[in-house]
């Protein structure tokens, strides 16, 4: 497994090794007075191919391991916990998008009560509490403290 | 000296900066004890707010950021058997025996004694050894700071825990992403791909707050084994349960000495710092108790060593910064960027242009060593309270300050979504075995290093013997040759011991 990772891993650094060389070799690689803007990301992008080949060609062998034909309880807690941190991912991208549309407020007492509610599974008193509390708390460190201009949206202060 | 230091204590020991240096060690302490939020993310969360302060308060409230870490983390692993930080993974294997055996007090008392001690003779160190590195500093060229930083990131990649081409590729990856933005020589636009946020670059602080902030939460919510706590052992109460007695002192003053002598060196290298010191430092008191057995089963010896040298590493830490403007660690990478937010360029010319900042930051490092001393008696409790906050409760705030530090930079919500994508980026990087560090910091020296080969380069009419031909520099690419070639030479000299041992043991079997 920890081959098939490597593996993976390289084969996506190898392509992004040649991304880059090729889009070094568009700026100017060595001029009249010495080496041009691609010059170094040129050198960086020969590092990352090379070293990324050598290790898919090391780990190629192991990537045509048979999978197992019937899921065991440790994938099934792997599908779960999967689904936990995408639901982190999801929420933290929803909430970053929205913080200057809906204002830092409204969107992070939405966001702190979904995801302590939904996602961590807290009880009603310590989602309502703790979501209250540390807004009020962030508020007064940030806003009036520290004289943050965060994003005000439909609650003006 | 002595008047650079009384300058030093003079701005160190001013009503704003001690206030500051509290705050910065008792939030450190209290993000050594937490999970999610290592000193990285903490300080890249505050850079934000050092815009707001003078750039000697931040700088020393930021300091204490890591050195309070680093104590935050000795707690939970003597009392809970969770180390908070890599660098008090071995304070686990005899500190929370001591806990068990009624002497946690004796335990966290000696800790921070000897991170005091370590920090004073840091100090001290520090004060003399900076200025003539600085002087020999100013005698470097292009060439010779292109290759120390080679130097540097290939020690980094070679020092650090896991594979090191995986390493390799983190540091070339870093060194790729820092690419990004106008060139360093000539000003050219490169691969922003039409975005005026990418015209500056990626910030250093969305960037620290991603990988080390959102990607640990994210990595964390996964894995459920990562955030049981265990039971709490007694947590001393008074004073007198943190003072060790004599018997505890004989027991530790050489460890400690000899802790402070393995630290600070290893603290200079650059991948070098608290993890390697503490490290050598126990294997060292192992080997040369009388009763090296007693470790593991609560030796205080074990303790004090370690907890001495990640302490000493510290101040080790700050020497190629201050003195060559090269950091030698995240941390220190992210000191860096609190230095450029206010203009400053550290470096070999810092103690002559900003010496109030140079001795104000070294003597602050002592202060905030005697605040660690006297913060530990009260809050220890307090501290041990936070640490019974559940994680799921925990993580959407750090989520929440996270957002609000990465808005609050530059006001532009797309520093959001760049920092969330650093988020997945260090989440995949866990998952996948990858070591941050590596990344953090060629990202950090990226430009600063291509800068130096190029306009090495166009010195030497592209000429690349330019790097063979300086002495200094040709020290520094010698030694990245021996460091590349080593584990070759280590597996040689093994197979032939090997093959040496055979050809004896068949001539015995022939006599």
């Amino acid at each position: 497994m920890f081959m098939k990772k490597d593996f993976l891993s390289s084969c996506f650094l190898f392509c992004l090794g040649l991304f880059l060389a090729v889009q070094s070799t568009r700026l100017l690689v060595w001029g009249k007075e010495g080496p041009g803007p691609g010059f170094f990301p040129l050198l960086v992008a020969i590092i990352i191919v090379g070293i990324s080949i050598s290790i898919v060609i090391e780990t190629r062998s192991f990537v045509r391991a048979k999978a197992p034909e019937k899921i065991s309880e440790s994938q099934r807690e792997e599908v779960v916990s999967i689904f936990k941190v995408a639901s982190y991912a999801i929420l933290t991208a929803l909430y970053g998008i929205s913080v200057e549309k809906v204002g830092f407020l409204l969107s992070s007492v939405i966001f702190l009560f979904l995801m302590l509610k939904y996602v961590e599974k807290q009880r009603w008193k310590t989602t309502l509490l703790v979501t209250f509390v540390c807004i009020f708390a962030s508020y007064l460190l940030f806003v009036y403290f520290l004289r943050v201009p965060l994003p005000q949206g439909f609650i003006k202060w | 000296m002595i008047e650079n230091l009384i300058t030093g204590f003079g701005v160190s020991l001013s009503l704003q900066n001690l206030l500051f240096c509290f705050i910065g060690v008792f939030l450190g302490q209290i993000v050594g004890v937490l999970p999610g939020l290592g000193p990285t993310a903490t300080m890249a969360l505050l850079l934000t707010l050092t815009f707001k302060l003078d750039l000697t308060t931040a700088l020393i409230m930021l300091s204490g950021i890591y050195y309070g870490v680093q104590y935050g983390g000795t707690i939970t692993s003597v009392l809970f058997k969770i180390p908070g930080e890599a660098s008090t993974v071995v304070t686990v294997l005899d500190g929370y025996p001591m806990a068990l055996q009624g002497r946690a007090g004796k335990a966290l008392g000696i800790a921070a004694f000897g991170s005091f001690i370590a920090g004073t003779l840091g100090t001290v160190v520090l004060s003399f050894l900076a200025p003539p590195l600085a002087r020999i500093a100013l005698m470097f060229g292009y060439a010779e700071f292109a290759s120390l930083m080679i130097l540097g990131l290939v020690l980094v990649v070679y020092l650090g825990s896991g594979s090191t081409r995986k390493a390799m590729l983190m540091g070339a990856l870093g060194l790729a992403i820092g690419a990004i933005g106008m060139d360093p020589v000539t000003g050219y636009e490169r691969f922003n791909f039409g975005s005026q946020t990418l015209v500056e670059g990626i910030d250093i602080a969305i960037m620290a707050m991603g990988l080390f902030g959102i990607g640990e939460i994210l990595y964390m919510a996964e894995n459920v084994a990562a955030r049981s706590s265990r039971d709490v052992v007694r947590c001393p109460s008074t004073f007198k349960e943190l003072l060790p007695n004599l018997r505890d002192w004989k027991d530790s003053i050489f460890p400690i000495l000899r802790g402070i002598v393995i630290g600070f060196p290893l603290g200079i290298l650059p991948g070098g710092g608290g993890v390697i010191s503490s490290f050598a430092s126990y294997a060292t008191e192992k080997k040369l108790s009388k009763h090296p057995e007693k470790f593991g089963r609560g030796a205080i010896e074990g303790v004090a060593g370690p907890e001495t040298a990640n302490n000493a590493a510290i101040s080790g830490c700050f020497i190629p910064l201050l003195t060559l403007g090269i950091p030698s660690n995240c941390v220190m990478a992210l000191l860096m960027g609190a230095f450029m937010i206010h203009g400053v360029i550290p470096g070999p010319f810092i103690i002559k242009e900003h010496p109030q900042l140079f001795w104000g930051i070294i003597t602050s490092m002592y202060i905030g060593n005697v605040i660690l001393l006297i913060l530990n008696i009260p809050l220890i409790r307090i501290f041990v309270k936070i640490m019974s906050v559940p994680f799921g409760v925990l993580s959407p705030l750090i989520v929440l300050i996270c957002v609000i530090g990465a808005y609050s930079l530059y006001n532009n919500p797309v520093d959001i979504i760049v920092m969330m994508i650093f988020g997945g980026l260090g989440y995949i990087m866990r998952k996948f075995d990858y070591e941050a560090a590596p990344l953090m910091l060629a990202f950090i020296l990226g430009p600063l290093l291509e800068k130096s080969i190029r306009q090495s380069l166009i010195y030497s009419h592209g000429n690349p013997s330019i790097f063979f031909t300086r002495p200094i520099s040709l020290l520094f690419i010698v030694a990245v040759f021996l460091l590349i070639i080593s584990p070759l030479l280590i597996r040689m000299s093994k197979s032939q011991r090997a093959a040496l041992m055979l050809n004896r043991i068949k001539a015995a079997n022939k006599d």
